[in-house]
């Protein structure tokens, strides 16, 4: 099995610019990859692309609506695309730093965020890719769908109009199974572009958070890797538990931290998300068991860990682990510092959202008449109304613009990259408890390939050609005018170049 | 519709189901390559109502085990019932191939094949199941289905092959005598009574084939028989209104004719079974008539009138028939007669007839048609020559609409004027909707 991951890292400029200073910044930043470790640049086919593929095998582009997309070399275990992200990530930095000179913009006013939204209206994305040999992710809806959506761990927290939620890529899914990634997204993504021979498909799972604890990012492609591989070895698990109302079932577990809201099942009887996840969990380990692979079983020991956890001790239990839990205590301590609680704050959320684009959150001497003369008069209607109803007091709406402001700004802190980012000082702090990976893991990854997938051969052939000229690579092929090496088969290591005629 | 399952099969039940469901699906973590318990766990999901994760994964199981006959076999069966032709043909190909297929699958493929027309491959494949040593239940139901539905197939060759020299006795079961019916009725061969006696209704329960037993019994004189399997039929399916019609001949030619009478005015077009002569109409109708069943008789009359297109033969003792009519009208106390007849000219005949008949009273005939009605009224004005009749389309959902239509309807000269009853056309149109609404014309219908 071959595994993958993908990640669109937004930028943040905290100093003055526009939109095309932050278009040209991501550019820079990508070119400037090449600098800082062996690339060619991509070409997919004949259509040349704005990115590398860099010697450790991975694949670094700009991605359209201006994102640096971070692609893991293939990988064999979850573990490995933890390391190659992070250390992926790394050589973003050190792109970074010089992309910041050239632009005459201060480092440190620049944020590259692993997360699957800029809060400002577009959604990203990290993608868990899973090779398969028998089917199409169109083969396993009925069977993901439920696990998918139910995967607590793969959540990474949300501030939005419902105050503080599980999830950041829910509010953007609208339908079950889909090709498209930007409109109509679903929870399973049926885009067949198997990136290898047809022997190989490829299951490409976009309905994922990008989290900043390893052992969110871990579990999450790891149990996501095992359940895709128990279902293309003929394992059927997940029907049973089929959802009447899956897109539904996203926005009734968002504020469920418990995981223990019952959701109405097709076959007409009740299931809380936890109990879902126990499934798959039981069947995997029963898989598991049957199989020498040390990465399964790995997998389902912090599965089971983190599912008994989160029933024993609720959130509060993962507090140190996994995002949402994380940021639970963190955003709760800091709203308690600033004399609200998460219900309250939850509670101006929504007419802070109604109310955002007529309202900046500066002083106002009457905030009712002020967004009544500027909102339209049925959006008034709704805000006064959801005031009213929660006992709000109109004069506190300012105020709780700011904090919800300032609640944002601390959630793309938490998503920041750099070792600055607050998850990073959490984690020097000693407030966190989910690193799987050592330094010296992250070193030996920023230069070198995986050795057991054709990330192998195509890391060594671009050791091997980047200096020639014309050098380009794809995931499945690298090339330059003289010579090329084929890379049709993801588990194959080898290579051998072919003089063009 | 989880709601509705959930009420019928119940959430105990239902828990239950999902309880084994979860257990097979544990279990197929360590034997995932085992058809016979995925195909389990896919009927446990059909069960639960999860149609589609059912076909979901049956489709994965084809995918993995395309050489599996019971998966083949499920796959086909899946396709038959959802009726992809598309599908079943590339299905039906792949399980040709297979050199020796097992009961199952050729099951299954004798019913894709009857779903893609090959009438003889099916017939071959029941050939097949006929020759092996042991007949399965299964295969007798289908095939007797088959032959029903195919009554002039080579199949009916096949199977008078597969019952040649075998012997007849009582241990046989009723499919396979009713089979054997419908080979020897094929052939001519009298031994079709002998098959038939030995038959009885309550050994078999597929509505068709009690309907076809029906039909048979009747075509070699059983009266009594053909009834007992026209009315289980009717009880398994309410609407099979071959076997109402069947029915209403048993009855008559078994003496019943009150009960004819009653079960043919439940045909949705009051449309008398072809097999009924006009003698026996005729004495249902004037059994209804002495019955003073005024519904009945109006019944009677549009389906002889349908059948024979001339009104007035189909009432031989007119004179009686209406005086039972009038008297029944009378004793309801209402001066309006209603008729629901099917067409047009069957109502202006009617108008014919009960002018000479000496019909005093203003007389609606209701013409059913769809969810329509149109209502013919007959609206004296000064004297029997200067009736007229004139048709409203109205909708009987409502007393609005019909108020409305009756507004449409009077013309002039003929509004307002008092007949001999003293009824105005528009309390007479209000009795009318009573008459509907209060329904026992309805209730008589149904």
């Amino acid at each position: 099995m071959v595994i993958g991951l993908e990640n669109e890292l937004p930028v943040a400029i905290d100093s003055p610019h526009t939109q095309a200073q932050r278009k040209q910044l991501v550019s820079s930043i990508v070119n400037c990859v090449r600098e800082v470790t062996t690339a060619v640049p991509v070409q997919e086919g004949r259509v040349p692309q704005l990115g590398f593929m860099l010697l450790n095998g991975s694949k670094i582009y700009e991605d359209s609506g201006a994102y640096v997309e971070n692609a893991t070399p293939e990988v064999r275990t979850p573990i490995e695309a933890v390391i190659y992200q992070r250390a992926n990530e790394l050589l973003l930095l050190k792109a970074l730093q010089k992309a910041a000179t050239r632009m005459h913009i201060k480092p440190a006013d620049i944020k590259l965020v692993r997360a699957v939204t800029d809060y400002a209206g577009h959604y990203c994305g990290m993608h868990v890719n899973v090779s398969a040999r028998r089917y199409e992710a169109a083969d396993m809806v009925e069977h993901l769908t439920p696990f998918i959506i139910t995967r607590f761990y793969a959540c990474a927290g949300s501030i939005g109009g419902a105050g503080f939620t599980m999830s950041q890529k829910n509010p953007a899914i609208r339908t079950v199974a889909s090709e498209d990634t930007r409109q109509n997204r679903g929870i399973i993504n049926l885009k067949r572009e198997p990136l290898a021979n047809a022997t190989f498909k490829r299951i490409h799972i976009t309905h994922n958070d990008a989290t900043m604890s390893e052992l969110s990012t871990f579990l999450t492609v790891g149990c996501t890797a095992l359940v895709v591989k128990m279902l293309d070895d003929g394992v059927c698990v997940g029907p049973c538990y089929k959802l009447a109302d899956p897109v539904g079932a996203l926005k009734q577990m968002d504020n469920d931290f418990y995981w223990s809201e019952l959701l109405n099942l097709a076959s007409g009887l009740r299931a809380s998300p936890i109990e879902i996840q126990e499934h798959y969990l039981r069947v995997a380990e029963v898989y598991s068991a049957g199989h020498d692979e040390v990465w399964m079983k790995d997998v389902v020991k912090r599965w089971r860990w983190v599912l008994e956890t989160l029933r024993t001790r609720g959130p509060k239990g993962l507090c140190r682990e996994l995002d949402p839990y994380i940021k639970l205590r963190l955003y709760s301590t800091s709203l308690r510092k600033h004399g609200t609680t998460l219900k309250e704050f939850s509670q101006w959320a929504r007419p802070i959202a109604m109310a955002k684009p007529c309202f900046d959150g500066g002083h106002q001497r009457d905030i009712r008449n002020y967004l009544k003369e500027r909102m339209p008069a049925v959006g008034f209607y709704f805000l006064e109304e959801h005031i009213s109803r929660n006992r709000l007091n109109w004069c506190d709406l300012p105020r709780a613009r700011r904090l919800y402001d300032k609640m944002i700004s601390m959630d793309i802190m938490f998503h920041d990259i750099r070792e600055q980012g607050l998850y990073f000082r959490l984690r020097d702090a000693n407030m966190v408890n989910s690193e799987l990976v050592n330094k010296a893991h992250l070193h030996e990854a920023m230069c070198n390939p995986p050795r057991n997938t054709r990330a192998y051969a195509r890391g060594s052939a671009i050791r091997e050609a980047a200096r020639e000229s014309g050098t380009v690579a794809s995931w499945v092929e690298v090339r330059n005018r003289n010579r090329h090496v084929q890379l049709p088969d993801p588990l194959v290591t080898t290579y051998i170049w072919q003089q063009l005629k | 519709m989880t709601e509705t399952r959930a009420m019928k099969i119940g959430q105990k039940e239902l828990r239950e189901l999902q309880q084994k469901a979860i257990a097979v699906e544990v279990s197929t973590a360590t034997d995932a390559g085992s058809a016979e318990r995925r195909l389990g766990l896919v009927g446990l999901y059909k069960k639960l109502g999860l149609e589609a994760p059912a076909r979901s994964e049956l489709t994965r199981m084809w995918q993995q085990l395309p050489q599996d006959q019971l998966v083949l076999a499920a796959m086909l069966d899946m396709h038959v019932e959802r009726k992809t032709i598309q599908l079943l043909t590339p299905l039906a190909g792949a399980a040709q191939r297979i050199a020796k297929p097992c009961v199952a699958l050729r099951l299954a493929m004798a019913s894709a094949h009857t779903v893609l027309r090959q009438i003889d491959m099916a017939a071959a494949q029941y050939a097949e199941l006929l020759n092996a040593d042991k007949i399965t239940l299964e295969v007798m139901l289908q095939l007797a289905e088959f032959v029903s539905s195919h009554p002039s197939s080579p199949a009916l060759t096949a199977a008078s092959k597969a019952f040649a020299g075998r012997k007849v006795n009582d241990s046989l079961p009723a499919l396979l005598l009713y089979v054997l019916c419908r080979v020897s009725e094929t052939e001519n061969d009298p031994d079709v009574s002998l098959y038939l006696d030995r038959i009885h209704p309550r050994q078999i329960s597929q509505s068709q084939i009690l309907f076809d037993l029906a039909r048979l019994s009747f075509r070699f004189g059983k009266w009594g028989k053909a009834v007992a399997a026209a009315k289980k039929a009717l009880r398994i399916s309410p609407e099979h209104e071959s076997a109402k019609s069947l029915l209403v001949s048993a009855y008559s030619f078994a003496g019943h004719l009150y009960k004819a009478a009653r079960c043919m005015l439940t045909l949705s077009k009051s449309r008398p079974p072809l097999s009924l002569g006009s003698q026996q109409l005729t004495a249902i109708l004037d059994f209804a008539a002495k019955q003073q069943k005024l519904q009945l008789v109006s019944g009677v009359i549009a389906a002889k009138s349908k059948e024979e297109g001339n009104y007035q033969v189909c009432v031989p003792n007119s004179d009686e028939s209406s005086r039972a009519a009038i008297q029944y009208i009378e004793k309801r106390g209402g001066p309006v007669g209603v008729s629901v007849i099917e067409t047009t000219r069957t109502a202006v005949r009617a108008w014919d007839v009960l002018l000479k008949s000496d019909w005093r009273f203003p007389h609606v005939i209701v013409q059913q048609l769809g969810n329509c009605q149109i209502l013919h009224a007959f609206v004296p004005s000064d004297g029997p020559d200067c009736w007229s009749w004139q048709e409203v389309s109205i909708s009987i959902d409502g007393r609005r609409q019909l108020a409305e239509a009756s507004k449409v309807y009077f013309i002039p000269g003929a509004a307002n004027q008092r007949d001999e009853v003293g009824t105005t056309c528009s309390e007479l149109f209000k009795q009318v909707e009573k008459e509907l609404m209060s329904s026992p014309i309805q209730k008589e219908l149904q």
